[in-house]
């Protein structure tokens, strides 16, 4: 089971660890800074994180030391927009995305056998590789240059982007990606040809006609399950969808309660029928039901859900979980979660039970175990 | 404006995208000012600036 749990907050990167008397914050990085997303490579061991400097833009960096040392590494930038440019598209909000790296939003390692290959998804909509380990990035070109592209609209943010990456582990060229608001879009190249993948989503903020329009949707976060990877759950604006068919369609799950909004997702590293969801008041008002922290877990698929209270607050609490701030280990036991309010609470039981690392972090963002 | 910066982000090529965005425009959170005067062309970055003018880029007031 992963000993370690990288929690990215508002004001520094900080370590968890496993000791003997459990978890506890070990160390702590970058304090004071805007630390958006850390990833953890189990090919390398390398950490990646990104800092959003509000003067100074995104900056991204890597440690080969487990976190002793950082270093400065390059960040993707986008290509100068020709002078003459025409959008091929009419973007939805009238307003076309500009094209300046607003926010590293997903990152994800590449194959096991393409070594030195990572992903790394952006705020406003841009895909980047990396073939040397963050060294180089470069803009996937025909995703940007897909005239559909720019008919994404932002999400919560004012510009859309690409928060999920799903590198299929039986070929790294199969790659899922999910887009807020742009649906989900999969290549089977390795990202030379893509295609829009949606079919089945569902979105009320529509209008009449217009709820399945797959371009249109808004995933909060797609996971893909490493045992079974034509399985995929989808926390969605409007509830919870799941795919049985590498993404080739999905269906939604109804009656979740106390609620099917929410942002993150965590699916069991072999059990594709067992997911983990933290579910909120949808959609205006974004807080947990009742005051109430409290986790969904199905273990049949979505047929039913158990809602998981144990070691959680149950008054007055409203912990925002964000969608990258939930993370199970490669064992299914261990998983983390952090809220908007700074609380980390981590479970070693597969969430029948949880244990508060802290609950005086500053806002947390993402968590991240680190596997093997 | 935009030749003194290049001059100098050729001696410190990290610095530039501390301060410019992709496109080559200032950042939204940085100033500019040229002998104590706000550069008025964030964009293209087009304001005069005289043979031995005093430049001061710094991190703009923003946020509170």
């Amino acid at each position: 089971m992963s000993p370690r749990c990288h929690i990215s907050t508002r004001k520094g990167l900080f370590t968890a660890e496993r000791g003997p008397a459990g978890w506890r914050i070990a160390a702590t990085h970058f304090l004071g800074d805007n630390c958006t997303l850390t990833m953890h490579d189990p090919r390398t061991g390398h950490l990646f994180t990104a800092l959003n400097h509000g003067h100074f833009g995104v900056k991204l960096h890597r440690s080969t030391d487990s976190g002793a040392t950082w270093t400065e590494i390059a960040t993707p930038k986008y290509p100068e927009k020709p002078a003459d440019y025409v959008p091929k598209s009419a973007p939805a909000e009238g307003r076309p995305a500009e094209w300046s790296l607003k926010l590293v939003w997903s990152f994800a390692p590449g194959g096991p056998d393409e070594p030195g290959v990572l992903w790394c998804g952006t705020l406003p909509g841009g895909l980047f590789k990396s073939t040397d380990n963050g060294d180089t990035w470069e803009l996937n070109r025909p995703l940007w240059d897909d005239p559909l592209r720019e008919e994404w609209s932002g999400g919560g943010a004012e510009e859309p982007g690409v928060h999920s990456i799903c590198v299929d582990p039986r070929d790294a060229r199969r790659i899922i990606i999910g887009v807020s608001c742009g649906g989900a879009w999969m290549t089977d190249d390795g990202g030379a040809t893509w295609r829009l993948s949606g079919r089945g989503m569902r979105a009320e903020y529509m209008p009449p006609g217009q709820e399945f329009e797959p371009n249109s949707q808004d995933p909060h976060l797609i996971a893909q399950c490493p045992a079974n990877p034509d399985v995929l759950w989808v926390q969605h604006h409007n509830g919870i969808f799941r795919s049985t068919d590498h993404a080739a369609s999905w269906y939604e799950i109804t009656g979740v309660l106390p609620s099917a909004f929410g942002f993150p997702v965590a699916v069991h590293p072999q059990d594709p029928d067992t997911a983990w969801f933290v579910p909120a008041v949808k959609d205006e008002k974004r807080y947990p039901a009742n005051g109430r922290v409290v986790v969904n877990r199905t273990r049949d698929g979505g047929q039913t859900f158990e809602t998981l209270t144990t070691g959680l607050p149950q008054e007055h609490a409203y912990d925002l979980v964000f969608r990258h701030a939930l993370d199970v280990d490669e064992g299914g036991e261990r998983l983390a979660f952090g809220s908007t309010t700074g609380s980390v609470w981590i479970s070693e039981d597969g969430g029948d039970s949880w244990a508060a690392v802290s609950e005086h972090l500053p806002p947390v963002y993402a968590v991240c175990f680190e596997k093997s | 404006m935009r030749e003194a910066l290049d001059a100098y982000f050729a001696t410190n090529p990290r610095a530039r995208g501390y301060v410019l965005d992709d496109q080559g425009a200032l950042r939204r959170h940085m100033a500019i000012f040229i002998d104590g005067r706000q550069l008025t062309d964030p964009v293209h970055l087009s304001d005069a600036v005289a043979a031995h003018a005093e430049i001061d880029i710094i991190q703009a007031l923003s946020g509170g």
